[in-house]
């Protein structure tokens, strides 16, 4: 499953998509505590979060993670969308909560 | 001394990088003799000679009123003056260095003023050490010795050479968080460049985020630095306040002092400076209450990573 994928299957907005997004990815982490998401030692982690700040964005390229997909709604801020840019970071804003978003993709990949 | 062209190209890039990484604080003498605007010129004749020095600041409280040069001492005796206060023959316009800035300020002062010494001030501005010449040279050739043995070292165990040094420096501000991790993210990318492999660079990364974030959230403000020495990765924080008061407690996983406006931003969770320790393979942090904390991270690549 690449991150597009996952996009499509969540019905999610792509604000901006990076280099990587067509590649698999590595693991998925969903978590609004960006030092649990430092601790991660995983290549290519899609970071599923409510935080929709410039932080999650600044998080996930830190950790060299796929992109972000910012779950319950939240609006994103042009800075944040220019930052991903800036930083090569795909990401994505979708209307389901964590736990909606974790579960549908959850069943995405066991029915791949 | 011979005056250092800081801006020659040709200069040594191993001293080059020394000056702008170490600070006027790592050369300075902090045990500083001192004397108040009511000593005599003579008390401070007595002082140079007692502890073979040739100039004493005037202070009070931290606060630096003027300096007493050996020149001024001559010339009281000549004048026959030297059982007068020592504030009404100061030198009370001076020139002084800052604890913080980078030994290349000092070697540039020490080029531009015929001075032998400057007074150095803490962020607060009060008098917290003094600097010769001396004293600065001494910095340089330990620092210097350490950098060869270092190099010598590494050629021992047929690691790459230490060509290619990298250095940048981030100013962090305080409680800043809307742009705490551009350093991060910075050097992720310059290292990314140099084709550094995935799972270093994510260390590498984490240890500067986590120091980042430390040093905006808990600090003062302070600088973080960056320096690739060929196979050597080295990430130091350093702050001016207020310093940790049990290094070992903030070093436990879950130990945090943060607030809630810094969790709700996602961090405080007391991960951060284990998780600095745990990416690094080298990793030290000295820390005093009031003057503040230094945490370096150093992580070596791999062979492959070039």
């Amino acid at each position: 499953m690449t991150i597009l994928d996952a996009i499509t299957h969540l019905g999610a907005e792509l604000l901006m998509q990076g280099a990587g997004s067509t590649e698999p990815i590595g693991q998925i982490m969903a978590c609004d505590l960006m030092s649990d998401v430092l601790l991660v030692d995983r290549d290519r982690v899609l970071l599923v979060t409510s935080l929709a700040t410039e932080q999650a964005v600044r998080t996930a390229h830190v950790i060299g993670g796929v992109g972000v997909i910012v779950v319950n709604d939240k609006s994103v801020t042009a800075s944040t969308i220019a930052l991903a840019r800036s930083l090569d970071v795909t990401l994505a804003t979708c209307a389901l909560t964590k736990f909606q978003a974790c579960v549908s993709l959850g069943h995405y990949e066991e029915a791949r | 001394m011979n005056s250092l062209d800081l801006q020659n190209d040709d200069s040594p890039l191993v001293l080059m990088e020394l000056l702008y990484r170490l600070r006027v604080r790592d050369a300075m003498v902090s045990d500083v003799v001192s004397v108040t605007r009511l000593d005599s010129l003579r008390r401070i004749q007595k002082l140079m000679k007692a502890h073979r020095i040739t100039g004493v600041p005037v202070a009070e409280q931290g606060r630096l009123f003027g300096v007493v040069s050996m020149g001024d001492i001559i010339e009281a005796l000549d004048g026959g003056y030297i059982h007068e206060s020592c504030a009404l023959h100061m030198t009370s316009s001076v020139v002084s260095l800052e604890a913080d800035m980078p030994l290349s300020f000092a070697v540039s002062y020490f080029a531009r003023y015929e001075f032998g010494r400057f007074p150095v001030l803490d962020a607060e501005g009060r008098l917290c050490g003094m600097l010769s010449t001396r004293d600065l040279n001494a910095c340089l050739l330990g620092a210097l010795s350490r950098e060869v043995n270092r190099m010598e070292s590494q050629n021992e165990r047929g690691t790459p050479s230490s060509r290619g040094y990298l250095l940048r420096e981030f100013r962090v501000k305080t409680q800043d968080l809307e742009h705490a991790g551009q350093a991060a993210n910075e050097i992720r990318t310059l290292l990314q460049k140099q084709g550094v492999q995935s799972s270093t660079l994510r260390r590498i990364a984490v240890a500067a985020y986590e120091l980042e974030i430390n040093l905006c959230v808990h600090s003062e403000g302070g600088t973080l630095s960056f320096m690739r020495a060929g196979p050597r990765v080295e990430i130091t924080a350093r702050d001016t306040g207020p310093g940790i008061a049990d290094v070992e407690w903030a070093l436990r996983d879950g130990t945090s002092t943060a607030d809630e406006w810094v969790r709700s931003r996602g961090f405080g969770a007391g991960m951060g400076l284990p998780n600095v320790r745990r990416a690094a393979d080298e990793f030290d942090i000295r820390s005093q209450l009031g003057t503040g904390t230094t945490v370096r991270a150093v992580v070596l690549l791999e062979p492959t990573s070039t």
